[in-house]
């Protein structure tokens, strides 16, 4: 092999591996660069993932307010008695008392109200008289009741071994 | 006797063996730096096209998600002002429904002595407080009466003698458990 194109091969192989070298080079620090700025957007991404999150919980909430209303005419069928059962309720209320051995002195109610939730609430005063047994088996059975039957106001009198109880009940009825 | 050989070439002789490898060799390694800057440069295209994808397609889901929120906060707080006041009336409702006065008259049958006669019970329902008026037999029984009840908030309104039975007035809280 001549000396020339040894030379020649010498500096082509130099020329192509210093091309070579340099655009190597280059692209990686302009790749590292480049991806030292997509942590950025990276970091865009995931708070924008994080926000879509965000929104799925406010749609989610949505749905669960939608629903409300469905729910609270269930609760209202449930726990409100039928505005057409208000004597029905009432002759219960007697045959409860009637159940318990117990005397009844009066039965006194007053005037329906409306409540903010288009139902009627009516007091009932209930005055009875009966052995402490009794009269607390009555009050358990207004407790137990199903309904919005509530038990406002009580006062319990001893008088020799009788019980005289005044209740105040509010019964809520659905209109 | 060795014979003397002389060289006279104008250039220094190239040694085959070593210059053709290193050749070849310094060869490859720039084709091999030609393949990896042509890897990373198409890896690079590659990931900022899937970048640029996925930037494009969360930008406009959230654009698209933002105006549905926007929507459904504005329904929420209409839901929100028509219904709480209802939620809370019910709740108001239930919280009372479950004040149950018999577990008061349980509470009071376990905790007063026995020989302490309850004369009368007033009860309301919103004040978590009951008024008793109680009668003992004598003063030891006031005081054992005093100590049962002391953990329950006890409010001493009055208490008096009269024929030999000593009568109390008091005012206490009960929290269920």
């Amino acid at each position: 092999m001549s000396v020339n194109k040894a030379k020649i091969i010498f500096a082509v192989t130099a020329i192509l591996f210093s091309i070579g070298f340099f655009l190597f080079s280059g692209t990686w620090i302009f790749v590292t660069a480049k991806r030292l700025y997509w942590q950025r957007e990276q970091q865009q991404i995931a708070k924008w993932e994080a926000r879509k999150t965000e929104l799925g919980h406010i749609k989610q909430n949505q749905k669960e307010w939608d629903e409300i209303e469905a729910e609270f005419s269930a609760f209202k069928k449930q726990r409100f008695i039928p505005k057409i059962d208000f004597y029905t309720f009432r002759q219960n209320l007697e045959m409860m008392i009637r159940n318990n051995n117990l005397k009844k002195v009066s039965l006194r109610f007053d005037a329906k109200e409306k409540t903010m939730i288009d139902t009627e609430k009516i007091r009932f005063h209930v005055n009875i008289v009966g052995d402490y047994p009794s009269i607390k088996r009555f009050i358990e059975g207004l407790e137990d009741l199903p309904w919005m039957v509530l038990l406002d106001q009580a006062q319990l009198k001893l008088d020799n071994s009788q019980v005289e109880a005044l209740l105040d009940l509010e019964v809520h009825f659905a209109s | 006797m060795k014979k003397i050989r002389l060289n006279i070439a104008l250039h220094r002789r190239i040694n085959k063996a070593v210059f053709i490898p290193s050749i070849l060799a310094a060869f490859i390694f720039t084709l091999l730096l030609f393949y990896f800057t042509y890897h990373l440069t198409s890896r690079y295209i590659n990931d900022t096209r899937k970048m640029k994808n996925r930037l494009g397609s969360v930008k406009s889901e959230l654009t698209k998600l933002e105006k549905e929120g926007e929507t459904a906060n504005i329904k929420i707080a209409s839901e929100k002002s028509l219904w709480n006041p209802r939620i809370a009336y019910c709740n108001f409702l239930i919280e009372k429904k479950v004040y149950y006065l018999s577990e008061r008259l349980n509470f009071l049958e376990t905790v007063l002595p026995s020989e302490i006669q309850v004369a009368s019970l007033q009860w309301k329902n919103a004040q978590n407080q009951m008024e008793l008026q109680l009668i003992a037999p004598g003063f030891p029984q006031v005081l054992s009466t005093y100590k049962a009840l002391a953990p329950y908030d006890l409010d001493l309104i009055s208490d008096f003698e009269q024929d030999g039975r000593f009568h109390m007035n008091v005012r206490l809280k009960y929290v269920s458990k």
